[in-house]
């Protein structure tokens, strides 16, 4: 594959708009076992709409599909969201500490704003 | 509501205690205290909105169903009837006692949101606490129904399609800028010769406009050829101009209608009954003719601001109100004293607060680095006339004092110094500062129109109509030098140049290679080769942001469009070119680099503690760094303290700085805007470095992930500058402040108590002098001591109203997270 | 209740079918008129309803 195809290949992954035409209701589930629990996802640095990516997985995983793909090699990590239902990954550990606080600043690691969020953890 | 002084409290025991803001409520008229206090602030408390503050949801319905139905017309006339159909039908609202009128949501406590401009940021907006109006679970709904429509159709989204995946990928991770390549989220000059100078108000637009579709139209119904081909386009631009003109002229007049039915209808007082039969004559005749009155002339140029700003999500106000409002002062206040000068300063005090209270919905990473205020809007004020003239006069002091009633946090003041300058205004500019409101900042009039000249080539008589273009850079009013477009997404976050040569172009928190792989670093022997990897990283940082922005501007016209901007802009109107189109911009652009002096002074640390002293070697650097100094921390105190740090007069450091520089300088030129002309850098921060904090890795200047970023510029770090106020200078004074960048930033902390009484005005006159002499570009103060800083910390409620500078702009203490709050208080407070 | 019907409507002297409805509004910082075109003929929603006056 071609360096442009790879780019490609990632961009659609992290960026692709259609994944975002969801319903009410599908946006505002945050599964008991999401990525956004996990200490391995590290939101985007530029969008806070809860994207982001693996620490672990690279790109080319996918564990939504039976059974999970996990690619560890990589130069980018596996895109996610904080909403993608992590039940099946053998990779998933649940982080202690998650800092819902919007009011101070930017943290990919510990940091998840999201309304949903701050309503699951009140 | 901020706390209540006791009112027994003389105004001398105020001065005493620097409690400026009670000051300023006991002193300002009625209208002003209720129309300040009735402000709903849309700027974020850190990165969240402030509670009661909303979304407006009812203009991107509106939008978005007229959009959907003329899917069939070209960019400009499909935005260009959707707006009219906008302006036509949403709510708009009077306050009491307001004279001048217009905001760009539907009610006083909503945030405009620029639906057609990211999905991304679209996503935000559904997943944000607090903005959706009640019923929450009916706004979702419309939000989600909003978004579905747009996800994919946004400007981003469609400059994403066709930016190299690589380039989108990696800009968008976040890591190396900020911004949005679109001028749906930009900042736009606006052409405030041909409005105000040569006296244009929307009509006598509209009829230029038919003027030239007159000549089209012979050629387009003339000979065949090739030359009429791109005609065809341009009637269809002008025709959306024209749109959006006569929808502005009716726009206003809804506002004119409005006051009339209140005064005729509602209003009881006489007093107010006048005052709202004015606002209707106003708003009848501004923006359709030039303005006749003072009133006019700010009514004008704020209807002028509201519609840019309903048209796209604007993050700056480049404005010279002093400059271009005199005309009507003049007339009404000193020639023909048709109003007062406490009349004139009541409008000038209630001009600053229609803009204090504009707002939009703003991404995370904007509100972060700029929290507490919505946008950069820094407005221009003294200067030099074209002729060279000293341009300061009554209406100069005006703005400066009624600064000082209202005590806004934006917009703020720049102030361009200049030699003739004369004391009366010195005083003025040195009050505001005294009063601690963080401005003006003082910017080097003379050296920064050579500056102009020097990258842009913009002519002497041009360059010196120079506005602040967001925070710093300066930027002509004229019909070729107006920039209509300059967009935030070339801004470097330039500490990640030296993390990058450090890790070999590998970004170990988004987790992904960024940079070119320039070596392994604890492989490299002697510092040139470090540099080197500087260098390519710095190259790389910059080509990336730079090429996504180009693009971005070049392909606006197709995937956006401006169609009110450019009918107040000379360029458009005369070419029927959309004014985004980069033909008949001469170009100003410039990279804004956050995060600067981290390069500086981490490379001074690691050429001398490893390369020159041979204390440490790369390789436990490195290990050490990727520990995050975690189990380093003797190794980490003497990179700290140990290593020369920027600001202290010191040329083994300050000659690190001039050689970053002049490599930048030296590429700038290399690399090219879409007319063709430089990309000079300009260190400045506004909040950006708490916001990376996070973002960018441990440093060899001792600074840890997470700790904050020094506060930016050409500034040193906080508590490091440890020579004095005098030693900072000549540091800052070793570079060269035309040639080495487009403009500099430098914020110094000065003691109130010193500079208290005459002599204090004495001492602040001295030390500018000496900065203009060392032929620095910049400067600006906070005047707040650490004693108010840390009470306002221990006790908000009570100091609402204490104002600080952070970077670039000012902001309610109050308002910036706890973490900025801490590295302001940081700074060395000097004594001069 | 219709629109035409309230005093707070004012018809547009072009086209008397459509006018404006003005609301007088007072939220925790400030007071204010907001006003918003509407048609004549439509029914005034109950959340408004307070501003018809007959």
């Amino acid at each position: 594959m071609g360096r442009r195809d790879q780019w490609k290949q990632v961009q659609s992954g992290i960026y692709d708009p259609s994944l975002k035409a969801r319903s009410v209701e599908e946006r505002e589930t945050v599964p008991d076992i999401a990525c956004s629990l996990c200490k391995n996802f590290a939101e985007s640095a530029y969008a806070s709409d809860g994207r982001g990516l693996c620490k672990v997985l690279k790109i080319g995983s996918d564990i939504s599909v039976t059974p999970n793909v996990y690619v560890l090699e990589g130069e980018v990590g596996y895109p996610a969201y904080f909403t993608t239902d992590a039940s099946s990954c053998k990779y998933f550990e649940r982080m202690d500490f998650i800092d819902t606080d919007g009011s101070e600043v930017a943290d990919p690691n510990f940091r998840r704003v999201q309304r949903q969020m701050e309503k699951k953890f009140k | 509501m901020a706390a209540q002084p006791a009112k027994d409290i003389s105004t001398q025991e105020l001065e005493q205690k620097q409690e400026w803001w009670w000051i300023a409520e006991k002193k300002r008229s009625k209208r002003l205290d209720y129309l300040r206090k009735a402000v709903w602030k849309k700027g974020a408390l850190g990165g969240n909105y402030a509670p009661g503050i909303k979304v407006d949801l009812e203009i991107p319905q509106l939008f978005t169903n007229m959009w959907n139905f003329w899917k069939y017309d070209p960019a400009m006339l499909r935005r260009a009837k959707s707006m009219a159909h906008v302006l036509e039908n949403m709510p708009i609202f009077i306050t009491d006692h307001a004279q001048l009128v217009g905001y760009m949501g539907t009610l006083p406590h909503t945030l405009a949101w620029r639906v057609d401009g990211a999905t991304m940021v679209n996503e935000e907006l559904y997943n944000e606490p607090g903005v959706m109006p009640e019923p929450e679970q009916e706004s979702l709904k419309k939000v989600a129904n909003l978004n579905a429509y747009w996800a994919g159709n946004t400007a981003v989204d469609k400059l994403a399609r066709v930016l190299d995946p690589e380039d989108a990928v990696k800009f968008l991770s976040g890591a190396i800028g900020w911004g949005a390549p679109t001028s749906a989220y930009g900042y736009s000059g606006k052409d405030y010769e041909f409005m105000f100078a040569q006296r244009h108000g929307f009509k006598d637009i509209i009829d230029l406009i038919d003027e030239n579709i007159e000549k089209a139209e012979d050629l387009t119904m003339g000979k065949p050829g090739p030359e009429i081909l791109p005609v065809y386009d341009r009637i269809h631009n002008w025709d959306a101009m024209k749109i959006m003109l006569n929808a502005a002229i009716s726009y206003a007049g809804r506002y004119a209608r409005l006051a009339r039915i209140l005064a005729e209808h509602y209003e009881t007082d006489p007093k107010r009954k006048e005052e709202l039969l004015r606002v209707a004559k106003t708003c009848e005749n501004v923006p359709a003719k030039a303005p006749q009155t003072f009133q006019e002339s700010l009514q004008y140029d704020h209807f002028v601001q509201m519609l840019a700003r309903l048209e796209a999500h604007e993050g700056a106000w480049p404005a010279r109100p002093d400059y271009y409002h005199w005309p009507m002062y003049e007339k009404d206040v000193i020639k023909e004293k048709n109003i007062t000068r406490e009349e004139a300063l009541d409008l000038v005090g209630e001009f600053m607060i229609r803009a204090y209270e504009v707002g939009g919905f703003g991404p995370r990473w904007a509100r972060e680095g700029l929290q507490g205020i919505t946008g950069t809007w820094v407005w221009t004020l003294g200067g030099v006339n074209k002729d060279g003239s000293d341009a300061c006069n009554d209406l100069t002091l005006a703005f400066l004092q009624a600064a000082r009633l209202v005590r806004v946090a934006n917009p703020t003041f720049g102030f361009r110094w200049h030699p003739k300058v004369r004391d009366e205004v010195m005083r003025e500019v040195f009050e505001c500062i005294r009063h601690g409101l963080g401005y003006p900042s003082i910017r080097n009039d003379p050296l920064l129109i050579q500056n102009a000249m020097h990258w842009h080539g913009h002519p002497l008589e041009e360059a010196r109509t120079w506005v602040h273009q967001a925070c710093m850079s300066p930027c002509p009013t004229t019909k070729h030098g107006v920039q209509p477009m300059r967009m935030a997404s070339a801004t470097a976050n330039c500490a990640k140049m030296v993390e990058y040569a450090l890790h070999s172009g590998y970004d170990h928190v988004v987790q992904m290679q960024m940079g070119p792989k320039t070596g392994d670093a604890r492989k490299f022997k002697t510092f040139d080769e470090l540099f080197a990897a500087w260098t390519q990283q710095m190259k790389w940082i910059i080509n990336t942001l730079v090429r996504t922005v180009n693009l971005g501007r070049y392909k606006d016209p197709e995937f956006y469009g401006r169609p009110f901007l450019s009918a107040i802009s000379e360029r458009a109107v005369e070419s029927g070119l959309d004014v985004v189109s980069p033909v008949g911009d001469r170009g100003n652009c410039w990279v804004t680099g956050f995060t600067w002096v981290e390069n500086v002074d981490s490379l001074a640390a690691v050429k001398k503690l490893v390369f020159d002293e041979k204390r440490y070697t790369m390789d436990e650097l490195l290990t050490a760094l990727e520990s995050n100094w975690n189990g380093y921390e003797q190794m980490r105190r003497d990179f700290v303290s140990d290593a020369p740090k920027w600001g202290n007069d010191d040329d083994f450091v300050d000659e690190i700085m001039v050689r970053c520089l002049q490599e930048v300088a030296k590429h700038s030129k290399e690399i090219k805007c879409p007319s063709g002309n430089n990309w000079p850098l300009l260190p400045e921060n506004v909040s950006g470095n708490i916001h990376y904090s996070s973002i960018v890795g441990a440093l060899p200047n001792g600074r840890r992930l997470g700790d904050a970023l020094y506060d930016g510029g050409i500034s040193p770090g906080p508590g490091l500058d440890k020579k004095g106020p005098t030693a900072v200078l000549k540091s800052c004074g070793k570079i060269d402040h035309v040639g080495d960048g487009r403009a500099f930033l430098l914020n110094q902390r000065l003691s109130p108590t010193q500079l208290a009484g005459e002599k204090g005005y004495q001492l602040w006159k001295a030390y500018i002098r000496t900065w203009a002499d060392l032929g620095l570009d910049h400067v600006q103060f906070n005047m707040v001591s650490d004693e108010t800083l840390r009470a306002a910390q221990r006790d908000p409620e009570k100091y609402q109203e204490v104002i600080v500078r952070v970077a670039g702009y000012s902001a309610h203490f109050v308002d910036i997270s706890r973490k900025t709050q801490d590295n302001i208080i940081q700074r060395t407070v000097q004594g001069i | 209740m219709k629109y035409k019907d309230s005093k707070n409507f004012f018809p547009h002297p072009d086209n008397p079918q459509r006018g404006d409805f003005v609301e007088r509004v007072v939220d925790p910082r400030q007071a204010y008129y907001k006003v918003k075109p509407v048609n004549a003929n439509d029914e005034i929603p109950a959340d408004a309803a307070e501003f018809a006056g007959k």
